[in-house]
């Protein structure tokens, strides 16, 4: 029997006084795809973040549980080295740090178990060979000057190292070629199989090569429907008026 | 002019308004000790000051000082012979000076580390970076917590010579360096790169002026700083650009993360620009580590202290990014890698 990794119960988050998520119940078990689609400032991002423990998001009302414990005692370090995960849409760019110290660190902090350099090379080579990555990227400094693209896949390799149990992807398509978009889904597909997704987006495009479970459309602060794969054709060719009427 | 014929400045000058002299003489305004010499290592061998040194031109305070104090010189000259020189100044006295002429006839790197317990360092750097030659030079002050420190230096560069400077500040608790480059023939280069952190009482001063002398030449100064706890970070640069110089491009660049309530940053850009056809650039930033940078390093499993530190270490690390000469950098980031380790 699968694991439930996330439980939300009735959530209401805030930022500086205003209700941006009023009211969501979500369940995610390991190895599930999950998709929130909807129209820009419904509150999808809000959502991700607020998993995430970003500072500037105050939960009024509601609890989320992550592996059975309120998330609300973890600090956000803390929700990394437990296994969350977030792919961020606008990824901060850190000057002055390379990537490949950076990736080192990083899995160092997350993953509970000491890897030792000759396999953590091995599995980024095979990781950045996966997600046609130049070995150039590693001594370059963490997203400064990258590309959107290159934020993108940097992010994914991340996941990939990482091995999170739960991966949150905030619009990890939006300014992606179709190529680009292969490969991002690649790592997504080649991540741990028992992993729980939850995918933020705009476009099918995406939802065509990773094959969610469950799509939910969601529109000011609340899911209005919530279906299989179907759900996301309907929401592409119709949009979401329809969901309000 | 000597040192006694000076007026001892006073704050209403640029160049003293935030560091009195008197904080950085080492005994009494109107007096002129006799200091010994530092120790100068190069390369693993003591050399020592064999040479009376040239009178500078310039009649200012610190110089005209220094030199009355102690009016020897360690000559060095950088050849293709020795790929990096390295040269450590330290003292056993409680007191030195030194004062460092450098020949740059050939391309090469010199890094210069200021090491030790010493009370009071004066040091004046003096070099000529000759015709169509490229100096990678870099300077590392890792003295003694207590230390006070008065530099001085003065570069000279020819036609189609390069200077790239690169300077990790850390060490002493009182400094004051003023530094300054003259771009005396066309198509001369500086570019100069400077990380400075301030932590506990350190009070870090830092005047630069760049002279372009010459059209056709170019200058690119950035300055790096991170000031935690009560340290007070001081950048006043000076750009002047003279008369006839068309074709110059010149900039220069202060940036200062602030890392307490209590820390404080001045920095002070001049421009005087004397002729038209010219790129002349200044600027002064300064702020805390940004938020999302932190959110972000800690969705990777970094600690809140040890994020900050990453990020204020990679801040300092990218100043010395555009110095081209491998070991020069290298020396510099670990001298800050190590800092932090």
């Amino acid at each position: 029997m699968s694991e439930v990794i996330l439980n939300i119960k009735n959530l209401h988050v805030s930022v500086e006084g205003t209700k941006i998520i009023k009211g969501v119940d979500l369940t995610i078990k390991s190895g599930e795809i999950h998709a929130i689609m909807g129209r820009n400032g419904a509150g999808k991002s809000t959502l991700a973040h607020v998993l995430m423990g970003h500072p500037a998001y105050e939960i009024t009302q509601g609890e989320i549980q992550y592996r059975g414990k309120p998330i609300e005692e973890y600090e956000v370090f803390e929700r990394a080295r437990a296994g969350m995960f977030l792919s961020f849409q606008y990824p901060a760019s850190i000057p002055g740090v390379q990537v490949g110290n950076f990736l080192k660190k990083s899995v160092n902090n997350v993953r509970n178990e000491k890897v030792k350099a000759r396999d953590f090379r091995k599995e980024l080579n095979a990781a950045m060979e996966k997600l046609d990555m130049d070995k150039g990227f590693l001594s370059r400094y963490v997203n400064d000057g990258f590309s959107g693209g290159e934020k993108k896949r940097l992010e994914i390799l991340q996941m990939m190292l990482l091995k999170p149990t739960l991966a949150l992807l905030d619009e990890t398509d939006s300014g992606l070629d179709i190529d680009a978009l292969r490969l991002v889904a690649k790592g997504i597909t080649e991540t741990a199989e028992e992993t729980g997704f939850l995918v933020i987006t705009h476009y099918q495009r995406l939802l065509e090569l990773i094959k969610p479970d469950f799509v939910h459309a969601m529109i000011d602060g609340k899911f209005v429907k919530s279906g299989g794969p179907e759900l996301a054709l309907k929401l592409e060719d119709q949009g979401y008026d329809w969901l309000e009427a | 002019m000597n040192y006694l014929e000076i007026p001892v400045p006073n704050r209403a000058q640029h160049l003293w308004r935030y560091t009195p002299w008197s904080k950085v003489h080492p005994t009494e305004v109107g007096s002129v000790p006799k200091i010994s010499t530092a120790k100068v290592i190069l390369n693993d061998v003591e050399i020592k000051s064999n040479d009376k040194r040239q009178k500078s031109n310039l009649e200012e305070i610190s110089r005209v000082f220094l030199q009355e104090s102690n009016n020897s010189m360690h000559l060095v000259s950088v050849n293709e012979a020795s790929p990096a020189n390295l040269i450590t100044i330290s003292s056993e006295e409680e007191q030195a000076i030194c004062h460092i002429h450098v020949e740059c006839s050939t391309s090469g790197s010199l890094i210069v580390k200021l090491d030790g317990a010493i009370n009071w360092l004066g040091l004046h750097i003096t070099g000529n970076v000759a015709k169509n030659c490229t100096l990678s030079f870099g300077l590392v002050n890792d003295l003694a917590q207590h230390s006070t420190i008065l530099r001085c230096e003065d570069w000279n560069l020819l036609r189609d010579s390069v200077l790239e400077y690169g300077e990790l500040s850390i060490g002493g608790s009182q400094i004051k360096s003023d530094i300054r480059t003259s771009l005396d023939e066309v198509n001369s280069s500086l570019t100069q790169n400077i990380a400075v952190i301030t932590e506990d009482s350190r009070h870090d001063d830092h005047h630069i002026e760049i002279l372009h002398r010459s059209g056709n030449t170019n200058s690119s100064l950035n300055v790096s700083s991170a000031c935690s706890d009560k340290g007070h970070t001081i950048g006043t640069g000076l750009l002047m650009i003279q008369e006839d110089c068309d074709g110059c491009d010149a900039g220069q660049v202060f940036k200062n993360l602030l890392l307490s309530d209590t820390a404080k940053a001045e920095s002070i850009p001049e421009l005087e620009v004397l002729s038209d056809d010219v790129k002349a650039a200044h600027g002064a930033a300064s702020s805390s580590v940004d938020s999302e940078q932190i959110h972000y390093m800690m969705s990777r499993g970094f600690s809140k202290v040890h994020a900050e530190a990453l990020i204020v270490e990679g801040f300092l690390v990218s100043c010395f990014a555009k110095i081209n000469n491998n070991e020069v950098r290298q020396y510099l980031i670990g001298a800050l890698t190590a800092k932090y380790l």
